[in-house]
């Protein structure tokens, strides 16, 4: 994993310097890039799609563009899983691709500098620790900041048809 | 000037395309024996115009080329030479180099050098040759025309000109710009100074001098730009010249050195040349050896005014390219200029009447405007959101009461109207003929036959069938190969065709029509036939399934596999196996699909079934329990509530239904999407008789929901293929329903679930 981001003299442009949404999934708090944020909603009028995995909650259309819907608290089995008036949806724009996570909550848009940013302990997470690029302490918080992207785009996800030909 | 050319290439590089593509055709069509005038012109027209603009952009290496087989397209057209089969070989083998050099400008990369100098060697050598040769006359002029002064067939006498220079002379360069000229001139024929300014008078700029013209000059001249200038100073030459050149050859000589506008050429004698320029309209044909360098100096303008006529004024189109709209001005200016020798009458009334005609023939795009395909995307687009209002209004304005909303619905229908025409006009802006990409087969058909010994005809029928501008370009490289397939492998040589009994040459048909939703391209063949055995064995060679009792349909299907090949031999041509499958690939991508045709000794027949694409759908939405589905309207044969001894089950295949005598799969929807529906029991929902490709099943659902245009949305950009689905839409609600994926279900029920 990362170990490089231990220079505490100057700020360099290193994994870890940059603004982070930050939001909640069970009783963790994750932070990732702000730049892959397009915007942040509610839940509502999602159409299912059929023989889909049960976290790809199906689609919404978000002013005339189909969006699939992720719930990933269904797939990382955290959390309580209901869809009420509270419900936020995080749309993502990751490299024209845009897609929606459905998350507990939504905290803050912080700044992290690289002196915040720490490498990753063989910690267990939900979240594949490959996914993970570094955790940042602001205060007595921890953060855990995530690759949204790799996320989203890998397999397991099952949101891009990976199968050549 | 500092203009930055880069923002123009675009535009030259597709007006060369297409000056290429028209090149192509016409030397395709030409008779060597019996050339056609016109023909010659315009293609001695698209190889000008090309060099003209390479030479603005510093194409050096293509304006190399142009001039070469310019010079040589000259001399056939003024009937100096007479085209030989070599010489238009030669000329589409030099359309290919220039193809290729343009590809490489628009690339970045560099061309081959040695191919454009082979082919300029040869059309060298040709050009030599055709000279030692003394000339017949090409046939003269379209039966259309009226008496024509055979203009191409006389070579121009010695003429004389009078020729004035008007220079500005801010600059004082005035004095070197003339010497260019006076060189330039000099090629051309004998100079004689008439008149000049003083010696001191060139030094710096000083006020105007006193016109030395003559009285009838002045009239003559339309402008005179340079010779108010403030603070400038225009300087004035007048020069006899003794040339055999006729005037377009001075003017495109003078054209890298001055500009147009300050040159005025009159002539001294009979004024055959007029008849000559106006007869060839565009004609500049200069071909001195003009220093290739000398492009990047000029601020290229490509084209000019053609003759010196003081009424019809310089119409210098602004910008560079735009050859099209030109030809409407400069045929006006064809009209025969005052010339101090009376002129007769009955040739220019005559190149009137053929520079109408020729107009007409040469130019087969009349108006039209170039416009960015984004910009049409964009466009289609909005059209669709408009729709999608449009229906969400509908939906609104239902749910009210229609007495005392009488007004609002009757503006809600009058705007369903509208939306739906200005749908339709928007859709076939994107529609172009097919004669597009039929326009290419001509020499892939040529080349071909040529390579492997074989006659054959193209044939093509239903040319002016549109379709959607991105198919054109997807649907171009998968025809391509089914025709070599069928000159390679289908038709036969002239031998074998003889012994079978057939005419030696064999025809390939293209074909393209509108079928229902759909448009149908056929590529026919009186050829050989697919063999069965040999495919059957080359099948089971390698371990395909395959059966002797597979029908023949099902037989043809299988040259689709990958890999799959029963050519003897590998040319380069095809016959590796690596062909069918791309085609199978790329055809299913556009939503389309290949049938096959054969009879052994026959011929063989493929159908390419594309969709037209639109991105606007009837469709009939129907409900599965919470979840409305869209069934395109083009597939639904019609819906009916089956009686309860209709439907049967067949054991391990799942149920049928039958309906007037046939036996139809029964497809319930909530099966096949794993969903709760309303309704199990297929008598008491609605069943839909769908049909792809001949072949019908029954979709149950559990209610008819209604029937609406909707306009498809992509479910691929941002999320995968899912089965089942081809795409999605936006209600009326703002919801968004699937749009069933008919063919995919159909095949699913045929194979049982």
């Amino acid at each position: 994993m990362s170990d490089t981001v231990m220079e505490h003299k100057e700020p360099h442009a290193g994994v870890g310097a940059g603004e982070y949404l930050t939001f909640t999934l069970g009783i963790e708090e994750y932070g990732i890039d702000i730049l892959k944020v397009q915007e942040i909603r509610g839940y509502d009028a999602v159409t299912t799609i059929a023989n889909s995995p049960e976290f790809i909650k199906g689609v919404i259309n978000l002013r005339g563009t189909i969006v699939p819907i992720v719930d990933l608290r269904i797939k990382f089995h955290l959390g309580n899983v209901e869809y009420n008036e509270f419900t936020v949806v995080i749309i993502l724009n990751l490299s024209g691709r845009i897609v929606g996570i459905v998350v507990d909550g939504v905290s803050d848009v912080i700044t992290l500098e690289p002196a915040q940013i720490n490498p990753v302990p063989n910690l267990v997470s939900s979240i594949d620790t490959r996914f993970i690029v570094g955790l940042g302490t602001v205060g007595e918080h921890m953060l855990i900041l995530v690759d949204i992207e790799s996320l989203m785009t890998s397999q397991e996800m099952a949101l891009l048809d990976n199968v050549a030909g | 000037m500092g203009i930055d050319m880069s923002q123009f290439y675009q535009v030259f590089f597709d007006e060369s395309a297409e000056h290429l593509g028209e090149m192509e055709r016409l030397l395709l069509e030409i008779d060597v024996d019996n050339p056609d005038i016109e023909q010659l012109n315009a293609i001695f027209r698209a190889a000008h115009s090309i060099k003209g603009g390479s030479g603005t952009f510093g194409f050096t290496d293509m304006t190399s080329v142009t001039h070469i087989l310019e010079t040589l397209l000259d001399k056939l057209r003024k009937g100096e030479m007479a085209p030989r089969t070599e010489m238009v070989d030669a000329f589409l083998e030099a359309a290919d180099v220039l193809k290729d050099q343009l590809n490489c400008h628009v690339n970045g990369t560099d061309a081959d050098k040695s191919l454009a100098e082979a082919i300029c060697e040869k059309l060298r050598l040709l050009t030599d040759a055709g000279q030692a040769e003394s000339a017949p006359q090409p046939s003269p002029q379209p039966a259309a025309t009226t008496t024509k002064p055979k203009a191409p067939d006389t070579r121009p006498a010695t003429h004389t000109y009078t020729i004035t220079f008007t220079l500005d002379n801010a600059s004082g360069k005035a004095r070197g710009t003339f010497d260019n000229l006076l060189q330039e001139l000099g090629r051309l024929g004998t100079v004689e100074t008439l008149e000049q300014p003083e010696p001191q008078e060139t030094a710096k700029p000083e006020k105007e001098k006193g016109k030395k013209g003559k009285g009838k000059k002045d009239g003559k001249k339309s402008k005179d730009k340079t010779g108010k200038k403030a603070g400038g100073e225009a300087l004035r030459w007048k020069l006899k010249l003794v040339t055999d050149s006729d005037v377009e050859t001075i003017r495109g000589s003078l054209e890298f050195v001055i500009d147009p506008t300050q040159v005025v050429i009159e002539t001294m004698d009979e004024p055959a040349q007029p008849a000559t320029a106006a007869a060839e309209e565009d004609g500049y044909g200069f071909f001195e050896p003009l220093p290739v360098t000398a492009a990047e100096d000029a601020q290229g303008y490509g084209f000019f005014t053609d003759i010196p006529a003081p009424a019809a004024a310089a119409e210098d189109a602004q910008g560079y390219g735009f050859f099209v709209d030109v030809q409407a001005p400069l045929n006006a200016q064809a009209e025969p200029p005052k010339t101090p020798a009376p002129p007769p009458r009955a040739p220019e009334a005559a190149k009137k009447a053929v520079a109408q005609p020729a107009a007409s023939s040469a130019t087969t795009e009349t108006s039209s405007i170039r416009v960015s395909v984004e910009k049409v995307d964009q466009l289609i687009n909005l059209v669709g959101e408009l729709v999608i209002t449009q229906a969400m209004l509908a939906q609104t304005a239902s749910t009210v009461d229609s007495v005392l909303y009488e007004a609002l619905q009757n503006g809600l229908a009058q705007l369903e109207r509208n939306t739906r025409d200005m749908q339709e006009s928007v859709m076939s802006i994107r529609m172009l003929p097919i004669s597009f990409v039929f326009s290419r087969f001509p020499r892939v058909v040529r080349d071909l036959a040529g390579k492997l010994d074989k006659q054959v005809e193209l044939v093509t029928v239903g040319e002016n069938t549109e379709l959607d501008k991105g198919l054109i370009e997807r649907i171009a490289d998968p025809l391509t190969h089914l025709v070599r397939n069928s000159l390679d492998h289908g038709i036969e040589t002239p031998e074998k065709r003889i012994a079978a009994g057939k005419d030696p040459k064999g025809t390939i048909t293209l074909s393209a029509s509108h079928q229902g939703g759909a448009i149908v391209i056929e590529v026919a063949d009186d050829g050989a036939g697919l063999n069965r055995e040999k495919i059957l064995s080359k099948a089971a060679e390698r371990g395909l399934d395959a059966s002797e009792s597979m029908t023949d349909q099902e037989v043809w299907q299988l040259i689709f596999a990958p890999g799959f090949s029963t050519a003897d031999i590998v040319t380069d041509v095809s016959g590796r196996g690596v062909g069918m499958d791309v085609v199978i690939r790329n055809i299913t991508e556009m939503g389309g699909n290949v049938e096959i045709d054969s009879v052994t000794g026959r011929g063989t027949k493929m159908t390419v079934r594309l969709p037209l694409t639109l991105a606007i759908l009837d469709g009939m939405s129907v409900a599965l329990g919470d979840s409305t589905y869209v069934v395109p309207m083009g597939m639904i044969v019609e819906t009916f509530q089956p009686n309860p001894e209709d439907v049967k089950a067949v054991t391990g295949q799942g149920e049928v239904v039958h309906i007037r005598g046939e036996y139809l799969p029964l497809l319930a929807l909530h099966k096949i999407f794993n969903m709760e529906p309303k309704f199990r029991d297929p008598t008491q929902g609605v069943l839909v008789m769908i049909e792809d490709k001949g072949k019908r099943a029954a979709l149950f659902v559990d209610a008819l929901v209604g029937q609406q245009q909707v306009v498809i949305k992509s479910l691929e950009s941002n999320y995968r293929k899912v089965s089942g689905v081809s795409g999605a839409t936006i209600m009326g609600d703002g919801k968004v329903a699937m749009i069933l994926d008919v063919a995919a279900l159909i095949k699913t029920g045929q194979a049982g679930f």
